[in-house]
């Protein structure tokens, strides 16, 4: 059986098995969970290992039948097909890793009902997982909306004051996105009669071009629900607000990859055309997100608010490097997807570190904190520097890409692209002097403990990691090389061919909607 | 002559009659065996034998055509039908009584003397069921109907001494004949019409008089009622709110299922198309009010009846989506595969009601869940399961019943209408989060003590039943589409 | 005397009429049920009718009975029907010692 069959499942037959230990041993239960994690992390180390980022197809490839729908012209075959290319390799051991750490890092407020969140959290494991890795649209949609039900539960459950209705708000939400998405699907699946991804990819163009259009609009507004893009991104000020400290680790870090994942292998690599086509749509929505993001992070008086804006800024660069659709747009996308995770991850756990200090995350209830938790306030502004796209760190190397990307494909949102690292900067080191420096004035941050070993140990691992992407990213660039070359160049071919298609609607046939792209690319 | 007439009645009754026939004359046979076993004293322990011994037969006898390559088809002069999918029908609706009939027994404290009758009632009514699915021409749907109507009047009264109840009885009473006698009308203008009752009769015969017209929207009228379809909805919640628990579940699930069975089966082939762009807004229309009257409830059985009426809204949606073309196999197997995992799920969330009931109090606020995770962690997760799968979210039957549902949609190319359903299904998630949210994430309320008695084991075998299949449906659809695809 | 067709479907469906206004108009229990069994009567007047006419054309197989038959259905299903209905409302009698629709709270017709 296939490694990635051991990946998925693990992490449920831990639930499973952690479901049937005594709710009272927590020790136990949190031993339990982290040896489930460390495992799955340990073949998300192997995997990378015998990964060859050379290849474009998917590799380690798993495929089942499961069943099958009659319905339309004939019968599909819907089947339980997983496997892992240069698209998804990063964010699969990026989820990997960073289980363990969410795992560690519940130490110090999750108290009660602990085996629930443990079994959540390992479902959700195998859900977000099951995203990244499946290669069948029906099973990716199943994994999809699996994974949000553990994240429902988690917000709703160990989340702070308003969890209810941010937890409802995130989930009606995504739903709402998702099921459009469903119909979408359907469609795809019953227009071509399959629902195999690597089969569909460059099967697209045989649909009318008005399907293709609303099918992949169907598609990009569920994830760009998800990622979140600008005008849907209410929902995550919220959700991460309330999650629990495990909880904004495992949203930012792996839940919102769901999102970009998805834009990038269902909006780009499936279909092209309409990529291409509509890619000012997303760069316009990207570029706005970044300033957005960054000027509503600004006005935040709540530190943890203050991260999650900062999230849709930070994935707006994201958006935004993808539908550049030129090579080093994506690939330092993807490599930002990566970097989000780390170091936005990092400062969601010093958030909640403060917070299980003070039980506060207002700004003004800080200040000076610098001078009685040193050692933490070495790991802040490291990630803050991580974050804001210092050189030498991971930030910098994706979001260098990127803008080279956008600008290749159009300045004026580079431009504004650009503005945003200033914005950003701005927002995280103010953020940075208003918690760390400055007079210790409020008497009860007098007596703070500093991080202990164990939060050290919990951040360390993530720190290197931003350390190595910065000095070295073709470590993991060279992974997705083989994959996001090949997209980038039939992207590129789309492009060539559309605006041939173009002139010769114009100038040979003046018909003006008769040449499509679908005709075009065959 | 008479020597003759019985001569024709044996050579009618052949054997792939016998074989199409054997569970509804198990059922009525298993009816009187089990009003002897009430009688003679020293059989009455085997009461429950009888019972189950009879739903178990019947059983057999519908998985024998479901095994079987050759089906009987039509038999008896044409008007009963028999193949794989009335036989998976069978066995749903027999599964089906014999949940809610584990979830009954226990759940009548005060009127134990008449639990006899109760069951004798309950086992009469999937020989209805199946005599509706099967039925293949107007008077045997309509004696199948009164078969399966007439036990769940007296059922759905039954808790005697409490006034909601004997309401909702006589309610439902009421209501119910006014739609069978539509329904009979109806027939009888077609039958003026065409001069044919017979299905097979009426897909030949030239319907286009304004006789045949009007006795068609009639019979349409009596079926929209039947699976309370807008605008024949009202009675539901009242009639479900007040009917004892584990009968509920039995009308939600039996009763939709059968009218939907026998309407997408049989009647579908006989509306038009132009009348698709009809149903399809009657679909909407229905879902919305059924979303919206969920949300507001606070009574979680007239919750789950507004739910029912929104699930109705979704199959009405198929129908339509079956009118405008799409593959009528197709609309069938997701009708199907729909109600296989709707009764399941709503049986199970009903009998959970009904098993809290017993407990103590009247249990069916939305408040008196709450802190239930923690006080009994199996009754909150198997519930949180079902609401899953009403609201459609995968690893249930639920999310399978939606895809497949959807699938007609996009079938027939009812693009919009499958996006405005996916939309108002989201309303749906709505109250089922809320049930999740008030067992899960908010304290136990201190003003009435959680109820602790003894809770029926039967209760406990049918709950698991009903999670196991819900998760069956959601992960091996496969196990459910096999004896279909032949 | 032969009466026509027309005659006996107009009959039979001004007894449907007058039994849809009496259940939707009248409060009493008894008397809504008995304008459901001239519902059910005006159905049976309608099979018997399009049976003789069809019967006339040797649609039926030539049989004049097919309609009376469906009829006797009708009738013993009504038969049923009635018993169930008189217990009901007996069994709300008995708790609200009233037989008026009022009693059953807000009906809906």
């Amino acid at each position: 059986m296939s490694m990635l069959v051991w990946i998925t499942f693990l992490p449920l037959l831990g639930a499973i098995g952690i479901a049937f230990l005594p709710a009272t041993n927590t020790r136990l239960l949190r031993q339990a969970a982290l040896g489930v994690t460390s495992l799955v992390a340990v073949l998300g180390l192997f995997l990378w290992s015998s990964f060859d980022g050379s290849i474009a197809e998917p590799q380690h490839g798993f495929v089942r039948d499961w069943f099958t729908v009659a319905l339309g012209a004939g019968d599909v075959p819907i089947r339980f097909a997983l496997g892992v290319d240069g698209i998804s390799i990063l964010l699969v051991v990026l989820t990997t890793i960073l289980m363990p750490i969410v795992v560690l890092s519940s130490h110090g407020h999750i108290e009660h009902r602990v085996k629930e969140f443990f079994v959540w959290l390992l479902v959700m494991q195998a859900g977000m997982l099951g995203v990244f890795l499946s290669l069948d649209l029906v099973l990716f949609y199943f994994f999809w909306e699996v994974s949000l039900v553990p994240l429902y539960f988690i917000v709703g459950i160990w989340g702070g004051e308003r969890r209810l209705y941010a937890t409802i708000k995130f989930f009606l939400y995504t739903v709402a996105g998702s099921l459009v998405m469903l119909v979408g699907m359907i469609a795809l699946i019953y227009g071509l009669q399959s629902s195999d991804l690597m089969d569909l990819i460059g099967r697209t163009g045989e649909l009318p071009v008005a399907t293709q259009t609303w099918i992949f609009f169907s598609f990009a507004l569920a994830f760009a629900i998800k990622v979140p893009v600008l005008p849907f991104h209410t929902w995550l000020a919220d959700a991460h607000t309330e999650a629990p400290t495990s909880g904004s680790v495992l949203l930012a870090g792996v839940l919102l990859k769901m999102g970009t994942y998805g834009l990038l292998r269902f909006g780009i690599q499936l279909f092209p055309g309409m990529a291409v086509s509509y890619s000012s749509v997303f760069l316009v929505l990207g570029a706005l997100g970044i300033v957005y993001g960054a000027f509503l992070a600004m006005a935040q008086t709540d530190l943890k608010r203050l991260v999650a804006c900062s999230s849709v800024s930070h994935l707006g660069f994201v958006v935004l490097g993808l539908f550049a659709l030129t090579e080093p747009g994506i690939r330092g996308a993807v490599l930002q997807m990566v970097n989000h995770g780390l170091s936005t991850g990092l400062l969601f756990l010093l958030v909640g570190m403060l917070y299980e200090r003070t039980h506060t995350r207002m700004l003004d209830r800080f200040g000076g904190i610098a001078t009685v938790m040193p050692l933490y306030a070495i790991f802040f502004v490291f990630t803050v520097l991580s974050s804001a796209g210092l050189p030498g760190l991971n930030g910098f190397v994706g979001e260098y890409m990127i803008l080279a990307g956008t600008f290749e494909a159009s300045p004026l949102w580079a431009a504004v692209g650009v503005t945003g690292v200033i914005f950003g900067a701005v927002y995280l080191l103010m953020a940075t002097r208003r918690v760390l420096f400055g007079a210790l004035v409020h008497d009860a941050n007098k007596k703070l403990a500093d991080i202990n070993a164990r939060e050290i140990g919990i951040m360390l691992p993530l720190c290197v990691l931003c350390i190595w992407i910065g000095v070295q990213p073709n470590t993991f660039l060279d992974k997705t090389a083989g994959s996001l070359d090949a997209l980038a160049k039939r992207v590129e071919q789309e492009r060539i061919d559309q605006e041939r298609g173009q002139a010769i609607g114009r100038i040979e046939f003046d018909a003006p909607s008769a040449t499509t792209e679908g005709e075009e690319s065959r | 002559m008479s020597q003759q007439t019985v001569a024709a009645a044996f050579e009618i009754f052949d054997d792939a009659a016998s074989v199409a026939t054997a569970p509804l004359l198990t059922i009525g046979v298993g009816v009187l065996l089990y009003l002897v076993c009430d009688i003679v004293p020293r059989l009455r322990a085997a009461r429950g034998l009888a019972f189950c011994g009879t739903i178990l037969v019947a059983l057999f006898f519908e998985l024998r055509i479901l095994g079987a390559d050759v089906v009987p088809g039509l038999v008896l002069d044409k008007t009963f039908h028999a193949d794989h999918t009335t036989a998976l029908f069978g066995c749903v609706f027999l599964l089906g009584t014999l949940l809610a009939w584990a979830y009954s027994v226990g759940y009548y404290h005060a009127s134990k003397p008449f639990k006899p009758e109760h069951d004798a009632l309950m086992l009469g009514a999937p020989a209805g069921m199946m005599l509706m699915v099967g039925a293949n021409d107007l008077i045997v749907f309509f004696i199948g109907l009164e078969l399966l109507s007439l036990p769940l009047y007296c059922l759905a009264a039954f808790k005697r001494s409490r006034i909601e109840s004997v309401e909702a009885g006589v309610k439902y009473f009421l209501l119910g004949s006014f739609a069978s006698a539509m329904l009979l009308y109806g027939s009888a203008l077609v039958y003026t019409a065409s001069g044919t009752l017979s299905i097979p009769g009426l897909l030949d015969a030239d319907l286009s008089s304004s006789t045949a017209v009007a006795g068609l929207a009639l019979i349409a009228a009596s079926l929209f009622f039947k699976v309370s379809v807008f605008p024949f909805h009202m009675w539901v919640p009242d009639v479900y709110q007040g009917s004892p628990t584990p009968v509920t579940a039995l009308m939600a699930t039996g009763t939709k299922a059968a009218a939907f069975g026998f309407l997408v089966a049989q009647v579908m082939p006989l509306l038009p198309p132009s009348g698709a762009p009809i149903v399809a807004v009657l679909g909407l229309v229905t879902m919305a009010l059924g979303n919206l009257g969920a949300l507001v409830q606070s009574d979680l059985k007239r919750m789950l009846a507004y739910s029912g009426v929104a699930h109705a809204g979704t199959l009405l949606l198929v129908v339509a989506g079956g009118m405008a073309g799409a593959d009528a196999a197709g609309a069938l197997n997701a009708t199907l595969y729909y109600m296989v995992a709707y009764v399941f799920t709503a049986t199970g969330a009903f009998g959970l009601l009904a098993l809290m009931e017993a407990d103590g109090a009247r249990f069916t606020k939305l408040d008196s869940l709450r802190g239930l995770a923690k006080s009994r962690p199996g009754v909150a997760g198997a519930m949180a399961l079902f609401m899953l799968s009403l609201g459609g979210i995968p690893a249930t039957g639920g999310f399978l019943g939606k895809w497949f549902a959807f699938s007609v949609l996009v079938d027939a190319g009812m693009i919009g209408t499958a996006i405005i359903g996916a939309l108002l299904s989201v309303v749906a998630l709505g109250y089922y989060l809320r049930v999740i949210v008030v067992m899960y994430m908010q304290p136990a309320s201190d003003v009435e003590p959680a109820p602790t008695t003894q809770r029926p084991m039967t209760a406990g075998i049918a709950t698991i039943v009903c999670g196991v299949f819900v998760l069956a449906t959601g992960l091996l659809p496969s196990l459910f589409l096999a004896p279909l695809a032949g | 005397m032969n009466v026509p067709t027309e005659h006996l479907l107009a009959l039979a469906a001004i007894l449907f009429s007058l039994g849809v206004l009496g259940f939707l108009t009248r409060k009493n229990l008894i008397i809504v049920l008995a304008s459901i069994e001239l519902m059910l009567n005006a159905a049976n007047l309608t099979f018997v009718a399009g049976s003789r006419a069809w019967a006339a054309e040797g649609v039926t197989g030539g049989s004049p009975l097919q309609g009376p038959i469906f009829s006797l259905f009708v009738i013993l299903v009504a038969a049923a029907e009635a018993a169930v209905g008189l217990a009901l409302i007996i069994a709300l009698y008995r708790l609200k010692q009233s037989v008026a629709l009022d009693s059953a709270g807000e009906l809906k017709g």
